[in-house]
């Protein structure tokens, strides 16, 4: 109960922007030592793979990415129907921040892909059923933002986007669950939660250690795109004409 | 029960835009026949990709229909009566929308045997293009409506309409053109036509009142 009400403080604009000031410098910290100790371990502590030799490194960057593109979109998507259901004003400015560097990192996800599948299937790309919706995830990442674009900064663009944030949410489990749907050339899930994982733990590691440098890097872009847009939409107020005057 | 006058008038206003159906079947036709005269002549490769190529053509023609869609009745104030006033709005959303998928239908309909015909497509092709069509076009219609009414404030949305509905639209034509593609192996279509069942009843019954909340509470 203390949680949920420290939590529902936060939906109040000048304390949410107070929060995400402070955790801004922790974040570039994490951040920054997740990137290089993660990169390190990966690119140059473990071994070559026997099958696909110092190719395999891409994993690195590629199953980040691509898990974060999903993350993202699911979290927009969650924005999404709280701030339609409640009104708030702290989604939009939420969503608002997070889907560029969504649209990046799935752009990223289906490149790092490419580069990774020439050398191992021998090709740039392929219309199998997960390159094929990852795409789709890219183009409804940037029909949100085309949207938000066209439509005059106010209620109206914030509802819209909800809504076609929601319709497209269907996509994202089509994604997970394509490579065990359909009869794909991308491999099936290598990471299990609550079971072996199929990869060498000494491997797996660096992994975890990309999936949350990667996850540090997206907090740190949110809190930074969001401090911005705070200060942007309430200029005006008093509480920012006070922060502003004593820094 | 159907309001009369829903009917009716849609009816009319449909019946009054002949020309932009005609201009519609025309669109198809010519874009159809730059295909033939862009790959060449070759009548196997012209089969092959004649279904991919008539539907995406279909798909691409939508933003003509989707641009009109509510523009008239933004205009001229219909909207705003029909919100104060306590009328179903999702009836009228669906009266419309199945009104305009109608009228549309017409120019599909009859463009598809000279287009098939034209690509060397068989009788039986035709005639799995024309199932496709009539179970796929109308929930393009009715995604397409819910779009456009996202982006009612616009005059003429045109491209940003096309990018946001074709992510949307790309399940029923991917299950189509199998569809197609399936029948001329000569095997059984039913799963595909049951799949393009699914999206039409789930287009049916979610969008009006999908269509009918974004009215009511994004274009307040």
């Amino acid at each position: 109960m203390f949680i949920v009400k420290k939590l529902s403080r936060l939906i109040a604009i000048p304390n949410f922007y107070h929060m995400i000031h402070g955790l801004i410098p922790w974040l570039l910290i994490i951040t920054g030592s997740l990137f290089s100790i993660g990169l390190y371990q990966g690119l140059v502590v473990v071994p070559a793979d026997y099958q696909q030799g110092e190719a395999f490194r891409l994993i690195y960057i590629h199953v980040p990415c691509a898990f974060l593109s999903l993350i993202i979109y699911v979290l927009m998507g969650c924005f999404s129907a709280v701030g339609l259901i409640f009104r708030l004003k702290i989604t939009d400015i939420l969503i608002s921040s997070s889907m560029n560097i969504g649209a990046w990192l799935t752009g990223l996800a289906l490149i790092t892909g490419a580069l990774w599948g020439k050398p191992m299937w021998g090709t740039w790309w392929i219309w199998d059923a997960r390159l094929t919706s990852e795409l789709i995830l890219l183009f409804l990442y940037l029909g949100v933002i085309a949207l938000r674009h066209s439509l005059p900064n106010s209620m109206l663009a914030s509802r819209s986007s909800y809504i076609l944030l929601l319709i497209g949410l269907v996509n994202i489990p089509i994604i997970h669950y394509s490579v065990y749907w359909w009869n794909t050339l991308h491999q099936g899930s290598t990471i299990h939660l609550f079971s072996q994982s199929l990869i060498h733990p000494q491997m797996l590691r660096p992994l975890w250690i990309m999936i949350g440098a990667f996850s540090s890097y997206y907090l740190l872009v949110l809190f930074l795109n969001a401090r911005c847009e705070i200060i942007q939409r309430d200029l005006e107020k008093s509480w920012i004409r006070k922060l502003l005057d004593n820094p | 029960m159907i309001d009369p006058i829903y009917l009716r008038n849609e009816w009319l206003i449909q019946s009054r835009q002949l020309g932009h159906h005609a201009q519609l079947f025309l669109f198809l036709l010519i874009s159809a026949s730059l295909f033939p005269l862009a790959i060449g002549p070759e009548q196997s490769i012209l089969y092959q990709i004649a279904p991919g190529i008539i539907w995406v053509l279909v798909l691409l023609s939508m933003t003509q229909t989707l641009n009109n869609l509510l523009t008239l009745e933004r205009d001229h104030g219909v909207l705003d009566q029909l919100l104060l006033s306590n009328r179903s709005l999702e009836l009228f959303i669906f009266i419309k929308l199945l009104c305009a998928w109608l009228f549309n239908a017409l120019a599909w309909l009859f463009v598809m045997p000279l287009i098939a015909f034209s690509f060397g497509l068989s009788w039986i092709d035709l005639k799995v293009l024309w199932i496709t069509l009539l179970l796929g076009t109308p929930t393009l219609i009715f995604i397409g409506g819910t779009v456009r009414a996202l982006t009612l404030s616009m005059r003429r949305p045109g491209l940003l309409l096309i990018l946001l509905t074709l992510p949307l639209y790309i399940p029923v034509l991917m299950t189509a053109t199998s569809a197609i593609n399936i029948a001329r192996d000569g095997l059984s279509i039913a799963a595909y036509l049951a799949w393009l069942g699914i999206y039409l009843l789930l287009a049916l019954l979610l969008t009006p009142f999908t269509i009918a909340n974004i009215l009511r509470y994004v274009h307040r």
